[in-house]
């Protein structure tokens, strides 16, 4: 799957099964996902609310509580470190360098009794020792995020939604980190303000060799930004490929249905597309194809996990569905018989 | 449709408002904005956050009193009812705020929710009553939700209960400020289809507040749009978001990212 066998990936995750305990409940967010980021390269990760998307983000840095949640099994790589056992310490120099985050809310890690100039020469002091002139590599992180200077010394609560998210970026590039992970960075903001930050992010990008896992429920924003894109559902990768590869040809019956969905139209009967049901309950155990009880497809071998297939026409391209399996098969049989 | 010449269901007629801002500068959130809003249409506002939109959306409402202007519910001013007819006259039109779960109380339970819109007292009349507008919304059947929490919904069926809510008092419009911002992609549609059927079986006129101009160009009839607390281009949908004349509405509908142009 990998783009280039030279290239290692700078993340790469198999088969990472994960819970939160509540009390006496296993919450099993994470049930089998697997994915690898390639140096430079930007991926997308598209999911409804519960699919785990964010609760694989927070995995990725570390960020879980040890007491309250598990890693229950697979592997997460990070730039060559196995770090799926990692330690709160080993956590804290791995982090900021080589993966950082951008979160939704800036405001919420943004610290508000700090001017942000501090807060990213804290960043610069702790993960990029090697800098002598700090107020200088401050001054060029405004700089690359085209915030004046000034800003240095305004507080969070005295910046716009755009600006934050801006000055949570800088924070977050004084680590020179070699991955950025961005969970929902505009989803709370404007689109014009969001033309702008993903236009910033793109141009970043290409300056620093950055990579990027753009965590999104907006397929429309994840299109326009990456080139790989993966689909989670109830706690799976469950279909992966380059972006114009799952988009023009879907092979998951969720995927299809969410591309339906996010295209806001209406069909000649003048009605709006949905996918029936609910998402499942991630307390409660699931046998097989988590979709099965929602898709119109589902037939006798959805009662157990398919293990992904590969979709012709784009090697990057695979799926996790006995009904593709069903249907390749039938096409090569046909294509066979005629 | 506005064009039969019949008069509006609502009209809000040059309204302003401005609010002081925590420091002390006055903030013009509508200003000498005009509306009209007829039956069984659906007008769309859309803007960018700060434009004015919920601000107008409340004031249409009566639950903000514009500083200057005027607004009229079938032809008559507010300004001109008594308080008493003022509060009943407000009925007619009900909000769908975007946070479903913060505007339900987490204590009550779908009965007490309902019986409370429905503005009586709990009572097997009202179970009846509240059951049937829960079928209507889809919750089917309503008696199995009746004894629920809030929490013990999901993000779906909340939103649901409560659209069910707004409709229990028969309202003439509905404002929806962000229906549909919180919720996921897959359920989207269902509602946009449940807030059709509502409007095909009882004639009610929305107006949808909206930063989304997918969902505006695909639910609305009209649609106005707003920058800095005016109107700055308003009309059929097929007009001002195919062939928009304003350079503000141009700029919103090419920030849109679109799905069907991925990246090269």
């Amino acid at each position: 799957m990998n783009v280039a066998v030279s290239d290692r990936p700078i993340v790469s995750v198999s088969d990472l099964r994960f819970s939160y305990l509540r009390g006496g409940a296993v919450v099993s967010a994470l049930r089998g996902v697997s994915l690898a980021v390639q140096p430079g390269e930007a991926v997308g990760l598209v999911g409804e609310s519960g699919s785990g998307k964010s609760t694989l983000a927070r995995v990725l840095l570390g960020l879980t509580h040890p007491l309250l949640s598990r890693i229950e099994g697979g592997r997460i790589v990070i730039d060559g470190h196995d770090v799926t056992t990692f330690s709160a310490q080993q956590w804290e120099s791995l982090r900021g360098h080589p993966v950082a985050m951008m979160f939704q809310d800036p405001l919420t890690y943004l610290n508000p009794i700090m001017n942000v100039g501090r807060q990213i020469a804290e960043s610069v002091r702790r993960h990029d020792r090697g800098v002598a002139d700090v107020g200088a590599r401050v001054r060029a992180l405004l700089g690359l995020v085209r915030l004046p200077e000034t800003v240095a010394k305004a507080y969070a609560h005295e910046l716009s939604g755009g600006m934050r998210q801006r000055a949570l970026l800088a924070v977050a590039l004084g680590c020179r980190p070699r991955v950025l992970v961005a969970d929902e960075p505009t989803t709370a903001l404007d689109v014009t303000t969001q033309t702008e930050i993903m236009a910033l992010l793109a141009d970043l990008r290409e300056r620093l060799g950055m990579a990027m896992l753009l965590i999104s429920h907006d397929l429309g924003l994840v299109a326009s930004a990456c080139t790989r894109i993966y689909v989670m559902y109830a706690g799976r990768t469950v279909e992966w490929g380059t972006t114009a590869g799952v988009f023009q040809a879907s092979a998951h019956p969720y995927t299809a249905g969410l591309l339906q969905s996010a295209r806001v139209a209406r069909n000649a009967a003048g009605r709006f597309a949905t996918i029936a049901g609910d998402v499942p309950n991630l307390a409660q155990p699931i046998e097989g194809c988590p979709f099965r009880p929602r898709c119109a497809f589902a037939f006798e071998p959805c009662g157990q996990m398919p293990e992904p297939v590969a979709v012709p026409g784009d090697r990057d391209h695979a799926v996790r569905c006995w009904w593709f399996e069903e249907r390749l098969r039938s096409g090569a049989e046909a294509a066979r018989a005629g | 449709m506005p064009a039969d010449g019949k008069k509006p269901l609502v009209e809000l007629r040059n309204v302003s408002k401005s609010f002081r801002s925590a420091a002390g500068e006055t903030v013009h959130a509508v200003r000498g904005v005009s509306l009209a809003v007829h039956g069984g249409e659906t007008v769309a506002l859309v803007g960018e956050s700060g434009s004015g939109k919920s601000t107008l959306g409340r004031i249409a409402l009566g639950l903000i009193e514009p500083d200057a202007g005027d607004v009229l519910l079938d032809g008559r001013s507010f300004a001109s009812l008594s308080s008493r007819a003022f509060r009943k006259a407000r009925t007619a039109m009900q909000p769908i705020f975007q946070d479903a779960t913060a505007s339900l109380n987490p204590r009550r339970t779908v009965r007490q929710l309902m019986a409370q819109a429905l503005r009586r007292h709990e009572g097997s009349n009202v179970d009846v009553q509240a059951a049937a507008i829960l079928a209507s919304v889809g919750l089917r059947p309503g008696a199995d939700y009746l004894d629920r929490l809030p929490h013990e919904l999901s993000g779906g069926q909340r939103q649901r209960l409560a659209i069910a809510r707004a409709l229990a008092v028969e309202p003439a419009l509905i404002v929806a400020d962000e229906p549909l911002s919180g919720a996921d992609v897959s359920i989207r549609g269902q509602v946009l289809n449940l807030l059709l059927d509502i409007q095909q079986a009882r004639g009610i006129a929305y107006v949808m507040i909206t930063h989304d101009i997918s969902i505006a160009r695909a639910f609305a009839d009209r649609v106005a749009v707003m920058l800095r607390g005016e109107i700055v281009e308003s009309g059929p949908v097929g007009d001002v978001l195919v062939d928009p004349r304003h350079e503000y509405t141009r700029r919103l509908l090419a920030a849109v990212p679109e799905l069907d142009r991925p990246v090269p």
